[in-house]
């Protein structure tokens, strides 16, 4: 078990820089996930650190160690990889042991490991068995066991669970969750599931275009986004940002007027923000709710989702935009009708016109962290 | 399968829904038999005309004292076939030709192995190598031989230089005993060495990147993973290529030919050339016709060997 210090890390193909001086911090024991859409980065940066790519420039630090020179087998980390990259001649237990003859360790000792990490992931009866004659799950199973024989100072998995079908994700997660509370090992997991990143992570780092754009808590991003590409990327469904004009500036908070129509109040610290200036509200799915006549804006329901547990409606606004909302009290809307839509200021999320966010103010921040 | 089914009909009289299904798919099947037959035609009229004929013709002819020109066919039931294994000349053209493909499978298969290996990387450099190193294999054997020829011959040849550059005598290669066998199989390594390479360059390329990753996290050396990884997931590619070297070195003949014309004292003559010579300078049609199909046993016995080998790993 080790920290991972990664230090102004740059990284280019040929003239396309991917990687644009990343720092991070993962303490020792720390469940890292790093998140991000498609192409940000993310995939590279695992691979930097696993010692498959080179770093363009800066430092990554593993335990007291810098290990830029260091080729990924002495780097004693071990890596769960979207394709299982079982070796497919090989038994269950032929791949488990690969590693561990590699790096001459005993015969029994090898025995011993893969015995207790076949029991820790209950595939004692697949150790025979050669990676096509398994499922997916099965197979993912084994890289994993593959990875806890070695004993790695460093856990890494790139998009493990992506192949899996949505049950056996969900599986797979919880499984995944129990194995680092046993563990207790340093594991940084990439993923472009918002999902898996906020129920796994003890830190998330949200990942655009090769920068960082926010390190934190799960609810601590979900809660008090840096910006609206954080706030828009955690959470499902996507929070709904709606621009709009300051009215005013008071000590109830910010009002703004919607360019769809209507005004809502946000509870953030003003922080010179004047009159008139353009911003974007942020509202998320679960803040909105049906208000009284005057209150909030207009929105014409499109199409009304029932799941049992929670009532989603998906309705559009004057301007064409779709706003997406939580109907706690499953009332009696139809599609077609139009309702007026409000939230709690203490709710609502308000950003600069470049997207970077006012601080929430600390009783509006502390009381959605308590819930 | 649409008989078995109308059975069933007619057994179980409820199923009465189920009868318009099948005689619509029965018809159905049979308009896929026409159409089936309709695009195998042309392929089954050549098949037929220029295989399976000449194929059931040549066992007749081996069968009879047969010659190319003139009347004589007199049935002779197998004395071909016997007379064949008591004949010293076949029976050194076999061992002639079993000794070239012993020779030269086991180097074809190491070299473009090699080739395939080093030159297995996305840089255009190692494309022009990949070509040039292919460009071999589209020379006729006429071509590829006159080369070597002029390679290995003992007064102007390159070899002959290198020879005299280490102050060593120039070794006639081609008239020797010994070193004639050899000098065809460097030949016939350098001409057809390109095609087993593509075909384990596909297979390299086959194999996925993300494996190699794992490997190298699993602190595997260069060798390890070659011995390890890449092998055993050519095993395949390598059967395939060991067949096809052994069927196509089996039929050994426009090398010897050209190179030797079956000498140093028939130590290069192979069993293509016998035949040859049987039918076509004896007239010997019949015994040259028994030959022939000892060596298409020969052939047929290494491709069973790989249908056998590939169902294995299945």
């Amino acid at each position: 078990m080790a920290s991972v210090e990664i230090r102004g890390v740059r990284k280019s193909f040929g003239a396309v820089p991917v990687l644009h001086g990343v720092d991070l911090n993962i303490r020792q024991g720390d469940f890292t996930v790093i998140v991000g859409p498609s192409g940000c980065g993310k995939s590279t940066l695992l691979r930097l650190v696993a010692g498959l790519e080179d770093a363009s420039g800066g430092e990554i630090v593993i335990g007291d160690d810098v290990v830029n020179d260091v080729p990924p087998g002495g780097r004693d980390i071990a890596m769960v990889f979207q394709n299982y990259a079982l070796y497919p001649h090989m038994t269950a237990a032929e791949n488990m042991a690969f590693g561990l003859e590699n790096s001459r360790v005993p015969r029994d000792e090898i025995r011993r490991r893969i015995a207790a990490a076949a029991e820790t992931l209950r595939i004692q009866p697949l150790m025979q068995r050669k990676p096509r004659e398994m499922s997916g799950g099965q197979r993912q199973r084994v890289a994993i066991g593959r990875a806890i024989v070695r004993n790695p100072k460093v856990f890494l998995f790139d998009e493990p669970l992506s192949n899996l079908d949505a049950g056996l994700r969900v599986q797979m997660r919880i499984e995944i969750a129990k194995l680092h509370q046993q563990l207790k090992a340093t594991m940084i997991y990439v993923t472009h599931d918002q999902v898996e990143a906020m129920t796994l992570a003890d830190q998330i780092v949200v990942l655009n275009e090769g920068r960082v754009e926010q390190i934190g808590r799960p609810l601590e991003l979900y809660h008090a986004p840096l910006n609206t590409f954080v706030a828009g990327f955690i959470g499902s469904p996507k929070i709904n940002l709606l621009p709009g004009r300051v009215r005013s500036v008071g000590p109830d908070g910010v009002a703004v007027d919607l360019q769809a129509g209507g005004t809502l109040t946000a509870q953030v610290v003003p922080d010179g923000l004047d009159v008139g200036s353009e911003v974007i509200l942020g509202l998320r799915p679960e803040s909105l709710h049906p208000a009284a006549d005057g209150q909030g804006f207009k929105a014409r329901i499109d199409v009304i989702e029932r799941l049992g547990n929670e009532t989603m409606v998906y309705a559009s606004l004057p301007s064409g935009e779709i706003v997406a909302f939580e109907d706690r009290k499953a009332s009696r809307m139809v599609s077609g009708e139009t309702v007026q839509v409000g939230a709690d200021p203490m709710e609502c999320h308000l950003f600069r016109k470049d997207g970077t966010a006012l601080q929430r103010t600390g009783q509006a921040l502390a009381r959605a962290l308590e819930a | 399968m649409s008989a078995t089914q109308s059975a069933g009909v007619m057994e179980n009289p409820g199923a009465v829904a189920a009868r318009p299904t099948i005689r619509r798919s029965a018809r159905g099947k049979r308009g896929d038999g026409l159409a089936a037959l309709a695009f195998l035609t042309p392929y089954l009229v050549f098949f037929v005309l220029f295989l399976a004929y000449p194929f059931v013709w040549g066992i007749w002819i081996s069968l009879h004292d047969w010659e190319l020109v003139g009347k004589v066919r007199n049935y002779i039931g197998l004395a071909n076939y016997w007379d064949m294994f008591e004949d010293p000349l076949f029976l050194l053209s076999i061992r002639n030709t079993f000794l070239f493909t012993l020779m030269t499978v086991p180097a074809m298969v190491v070299v473009s192995l090699g080739l395939a290996l080093a030159l297995n990387r996305d840089t255009r450099f190692h494309a022009v190598l990949r070509v040039i190193f292919f460009t071999s294999s589209v020379f006729s054997v006429t071509v590829a031989t006159l080369i070597w020829i002029m390679v290995l011959s003992p007064d102007r040849g390159l070899v002959a230089h290198l020879f005299r550059s280490v102050g060593m005598q120039p070794i006639a290669f081609l008239g020797s005993p010994d070193w004639a066998m050899p000098a065809l199989t460097v030949t016939t390594v350098w001409w057809s060495v390109g095609f087993p390479m593509i075909l384990f360059l596909a297979g390299l390329q086959q194999i996925p990147q993300e494996i190699y990753d794992a490997a190298r996290i699993d602190n595997a050396s260069a060798w390890r993973r070659l011995t390890c990884i890449t092998l055993p997931s050519l095993r395949r590619t390598i059967v395939l290529v060991v067949v096809l070297q052994i069927i196509a070195q089996l039929q050994l003949f426009g090398q010897t030919l050209i190179m030797t014309g079956g000498g140093p004292a028939d130590r290069t003559r192979s069993m293509v050339q016998t035949i040859y010579e049987t039918g076509f300078t004896e007239w010997q049609l019949g015994y040259a016709s028994a030959m022939s199909l000892f060596l298409f046993g020969v052939m047929f016995l290494a491709s069973m060997l790989q249908l056998y080998i590939s169902r294995q790993e299945d």
